[in-house]
């Protein structure tokens, strides 16, 4: 069916472009600039601390 | 008895609404009365349990540096087909929600929940971690648009969403006291703010009674 | 209705966050200070206006065509996530001043309730091009003015005798209560 093969480019296209995202590092000069998002328990958010171990696991 | 008021206790202090501010968007805009809250709610308990079952139950096999991307997809998926269900059975809820409902999907507590919990526990305890935690939201919910309903029209309301008849009906203020600015804006942030005061006032309370011991 | 009256009710009327309470995680986390509120609203801006003609241009020249119209809110949310990574990883690569002032706050904006508003509104209300344009423009356009005039607040409320109970939070969406009402005198201007 269209409807699955349209769901596994769109999804494929997206873990795709996440991947490639996650694996490229920070220009120089970023590495210690946070967002300043105080209070922020969104665990899936980029910048959080949850997601920074993994960063330093794949590099 | 003790059991449930250490529940309840548990609820105040560690409240996902009012205590880390997640959600918040369609807790300001549905709490207008009851209905909405409680179809909201259920709603919300629905999916919330589901993404956790299902997110548990393939943690293994998705590879670790896709996880969010895989998420997003399964949380998507279930939102619409809730979508679809509430506009085929209770076409009351999918008019007064409008497009909060297709909005669940960025609900920070169910991706935060997937990520934080589902996937890393078991199945049963992902399940029971849903279910709590959209137990805590939908009470959260009732309390905030119980104080507005009332404080704007009076009168607390239920309606059968599946077939429109009205289950109850009480009139608690007569409506010469009633204050309508609880309906609009200025009355969704202050009730907001009042209650998140109350929960924060509450957490700061909690230390100083074990020292005190 | 005509572009302007589209534009001004969309930026000041029925301003996305005091009337339709939406956006409201990155108000109350990004806007304790005036240089990370302009950042992020430049931001929200750019990810609206990209994801906002992506997901019409794909809507009606892919799902409408294959009659796959169910499938909207899952392309729309995945389009709005690519988006996001594809910029921040275009950002990383080519443009270190852009990334230091706006990329940091990206990862922010996916589960960002305004921009999923906006890409559902454009289809249901049935906008043409053009209008889906300007309405897109202009929803974030007031997102980052509010943003911006909370953050002048808040920086100012730092210093503020605040009880307990208060600070943080709480009174930030007293603030947001007071600007609301401010708003909705607006209603009827044009």
């Amino acid at each position: 069916m269209e409807a699955i093969l349209y769901l596994a480019a769109l999804g494929g296209f997206y873990g795709l472009v996440y991947f490639l995202n996650h694996k490229t590092p920070r220009p120089e000069g970023c590495e210690e600039i946070e967002a300043t998002c105080s209070s922020c328990s969104l665990g899936h958010c980029g910048n959080h601390p949850s997601q920074q171990i993994k960063e330093i696991k794949n590099a | 008895m003790k059991s449930i008021l250490n529940y309840g206790l548990n609820l105040l202090k560690e409240n996902p609404v009012f205590g880390l501010y997640l959600g918040i968007c369609s807790t300001l805009a549905i709490t207008i009365n009851l209905n909405n809250a409680l179809g909201m709610g259920v709603s919300v308990i629905a999916i919330l349990t589901v993404s956790n079952i299902i997110i548990s139950l393939i943690r293994n096999i998705t590879p670790d540096e896709i996880r969010i991307p895989v998420y997003i997809v399964v949380i998507a998926t279930l939102v619409k087909a809730v979508e679809l269900l509430i506009k085929a059975y209770a076409p009351a809820i999918d008019a007064a929600l409008g497009v909060f409902i297709p909005l669940i999907v960025v609900n920070c507590i169910i991706l935060g929940r997937a990520e934080a919990f589902a996937s890393k526990n078991g199945v049963a305890a992902s399940a029971l971690d849903g279910l709590n935690m959209g137990v805590a939201y939908t009470l959260s919910l009732v309390a905030m648009s119980l104080i507005r309903q009332i404080l704007a029209t009076g009168i607390v309301n239920f309606t059968n969403p599946f077939t429109n008849v009205e289950v109850f009906s009480v009139t608690l203020i007569p409506s010469q006291f009633t204050i309508p600015i609880f309906s609009g804006p200025i009355g969704a942030f202050l009730t907001f703010a009042l209650l998140a005061a109350g929960v924060s006032a509450i957490r700061n309370h909690q230390p100083k009674l074990k020292e005190a011991k | 209705m005509e572009l302007f009256s589209l534009f001004f009710s969309a930026v000041v009327i029925n301003n996305v966050v005091l009337t339709k309470f939406l956006g409201m995680c990155p108000l109350l986390g990004v806007s304790r200070k005036t240089s990370s509120a302009l950042g992020m609203g430049a931001a929200v801006v750019f990810v609206i206006f990209g994801s906002s003609v992506f997901t019409y241009i794909l809507y009606y020249n892919v799902l409408v065509p294959l009659s796959l119209e169910y499938m909207d809110l899952i392309t729309f949310i995945l389009v709005i996530a690519a988006f996001v990574q594809f910029v921040e990883l275009v950002l990383k690569k080519y443009s270190t001043v852009l990334y230091k002032a706006l990329g940091i706050y990206l990862p922010l904006i996916t589960t960002n309730c305004v921009v999923l508003y906006v890409t559902l509104i454009n289809i249901t209300e049935g906008f043409t091009f053009v209008e889906m344009v300007v309405y897109s423009l202009a929803t974030p356009i007031g997102f980052m003015m509010v943003l911006y005039i909370f953050s002048t607040i808040r920086e100012r409320l730092d210093y503020a005798d605040v009880p307990n109970a208060f600070k943080g939070n709480p009174i930030a969406l007293i603030v947001a209560a007071i600007m609301a009402g401010i708003f909705t005198s607006f209603v009827g201007l044009i």
